[in-house]
């Protein structure tokens, strides 16, 4: 008996046709899987795959921390108020208040609540330090070497003062990563650019101390550091570069940050600490789910029912909706990135009306996406906590939408033909 | 209340939330003009963004003195949820102006007729949606979604009365 092949007419075509047909399954499949990842409690179905949603809930803590000054001058506090602020602002701290009231003729009083879910430690350090620095050189009479006075290294009266202060460095550079150091080890380093009308003498100031060991004072106590030898005829413009005793980049941030952040001048010093009760919108996202979900599907059945888009319409736009929140729910399940589960379901209320205008009209699409963009860029840089935590979600969110709205498009109309 | 933001915010907060709002009329003002090209819409675009504004204010400073509401950080939020809402509704505006520009006369009716549905489709979305949130909470955070949930609305028709003050049949 002989077995006979039979092609069709176009084999190309019927071979392309398979395969799409094998693509649209997988697609379906991974669309069905991360709709399955997304919904709540189905992380209890598999015990050899944790994605459970991880909430921020647990991990915030309330303070309230009072500390003195000692100025009455009202510009001065409100510097203090902008640095403190602008420190724990730029850390990420959700929630800042900070009062100040005058308590004496010479001195005041802030009070500085947070809300966060940050490292304490952390904000700690930004509250608690003034941050003044200054370069100091070491007193000659002074016997640095001496066993029964280790600290003798660390102590400000020690040294002598120079001309170089924070008064002097438009900004200190603290690179994100570890830099190798001399004896093959990898550490945080802190440069220390001058203003442009300060570089010269700058260099001519390191050019006479070089080799030597100087200080670096910081609220009185010193961190020693080597001036690089430098060549006299050197035309380099010379940078103090000093090691920064951190082992994290969140803590080499924290360190840039009490740089960078603006000086406080006058004395200041950490009173009182006082555990505040936490502000939580703590919500079970279980029902909210299923509460979000059946308002949806309202929404669109109204729609539908009274006519007010078609329904090639509803369907790619409840689709996109669908798979645009799945895969992030689903990446923040399987990434274990903590949410706020209040500003997510904000987020997702947004996105669910977002999804539906621009499905609805195609030519306000760019405008819609591209300003909204925008204006969540905007939000995320010069916003206070919340909201930078907020536009930084719907900008995730918005960017996905657009790819998940292509995806179904695709899907729908490949399906269909199929 | 803007005694307290005077008193109480660092002038960081203030400045970069001052350039925050013109940056974010500045944008919106371009991204108008270059899709539309149109000054009408311009013009309903900067009114729409200030009576936003106006109408947020006012809605904070009724909730807290008749309603002893407290302002806390929470309601930065609601700006922004408004802000964003505006913006898709005076992009489905635009959208639809630029998909019918090319006809010599452009029908202002269907554009109103147009702005109604859209003004209907977001208040449906925003009372549902909401109102599946609101059942969970309570407290303060369930009166800053109320709020929002209120100005949502109340701005959005603020929006289709005034596509019927600035686009009238010539």
């Amino acid at each position: 008996m002989k077995i006979r092949f039979k092609f069709s007419k176009k084999p190309k075509q019927n071979i392309n046709k398979i395969l799409k047909s094998i693509l649209l399954v997988l697609v379906g499949a991974i669309f069905i899987s991360t709709v399955l990842i997304s919904l709540p409690l189905t992380e209890r179905i598999s015990d050899k795959v944790s994605f459970n949603l991880s909430t921020k809930n647990k991990d915030y803590w309330s303070k309230e921390y009072v500390v003195s000054v000692n100025t009455t001058d009202k510009k001065e506090l409100r510097k203090i108020k902008q640095i403190i602020y602008k420190r724990l602002r730029n850390y990420g701290v959700e929630k800042v208040s900070i009062f100040s009231d005058v308590v004496s003729d010479t001195d005041s009083e802030f009070r500085i609540v947070v809300n966060t879910t940050k490292d304490k430690e952390l904000v700690y350090k930004l509250v608690s330090n003034q941050h003044s620095f200054e370069i100091v050189t070491r007193k000659k009479d002074v016997n640095f070497d001496d066993t029964e006075n280790p600290y003798a290294i660390t102590m400000r009266d020690n040294y002598e003062d120079t001309e170089w202060d924070y008064n002097d460095f438009r900004t200190v550079y603290i690179p994100k990563s570890k830099l190798r150091t001399s004896d093959g080890g990898r550490q945080f380093f802190a440069i220390f650019k001058p203003w442009t009308n300060k570089q010269s003498a700058l260099t001519s100031f390191l050019k006479n101390h070089k080799g030597e060991l100087l200080g670096l004072d910081i609220d009185s106590f010193v961190y020693p550091f080597q001036v690089q030898d430098i060549d006299e005829d050197s035309i380099n413009q010379e940078t103090i570069t000093i090691a920064v005793y951190v082992e994290t980049e969140e803590e080499a941030r924290v360190t840039s940050l009490l740089y960078n952040s603006g000086h406080i001048k006058v004395p200041y010093t950490l009173k009182e600490e006082i555990n505040r009760e936490t502000e939580i919108i703590s919500l079970d996202y279980v029902k909210l789910s299923i509460g979000l979900a059946i308002s949806l599907l309202t929404s669109y059945l109204y729609m539908l029912i009274f006519k007010y888009s078609s329904k090639e319409n509803l369907l790619l736009s409840l689709f996109t909706t669908v798979i645009t929140l799945s895969i992030y729910l689903a990446y923040l399940k399987l990434t274990h990135i903590a949410v706020d589960t209040f500003l997510l379901a904000i987020q997702f209320i947004l996105m669910m009306i977002f999804i539906k205008a621009v499905s609805d009209n195609q030519d306000s699409d760019l405008f819609v996406s591209l300003i909204l963009i925008l204006a969540f860029i905007l939000i995320s840089l010069l916003g206070t906590g919340i909201m930078m935590t907020f536009a930084q979600g719907m900008i995730a969110l918005i960017a996905l939408a657009k790819v998940s709205s292509i995806l179904t498009r695709w899907y729908i109309d490949n399906v269909k033909k199929i | 209340m803007i005694k307290h933001m005077l008193n109480n915010w660092s002038i960081y907060q203030q400045i970069t939330l001052s350039l925050l709002m013109i940056f974010i009329i500045a944008l919106l003002s371009l991204g108008v003009w270059l899709f539309s090209k149109n000054k009408k819409f311009l013009l309903f675009a900067l009114t729409s963004m200030g009576l936003c504004i106006l109408t947020t204010f006012l809605g904070f400073q009724l909730a807290n003195m008749i309603f002893d509401i407290s302002i806390n950080y929470l309601f930065f939020l609601t700006p922004i949820i408004i802000l964003a809402i505006n913006i898709i509704y005076i992009g489905m505006s635009i959208g639809y102006y630029n998909s019918k520009k090319m006809q010599k006369y452009p029908n202002y009716k269907d554009l109103r007729k147009e702005f109604g549905k859209d003004s209907i489709q977001i208040s449906i979305f925003t009372i549902l949606l909401f109102t599946s949130f609101l059942i969970f909470i309570d407290g303060l955070a369930f009166s800053f979604l109320l709020l929002t949930a209120i100005l949502l609305v109340l701005t959005t028709w603020i929006n289709f009365f005034l596509v019927r003050i600035f686009f009238k049949d010539e």
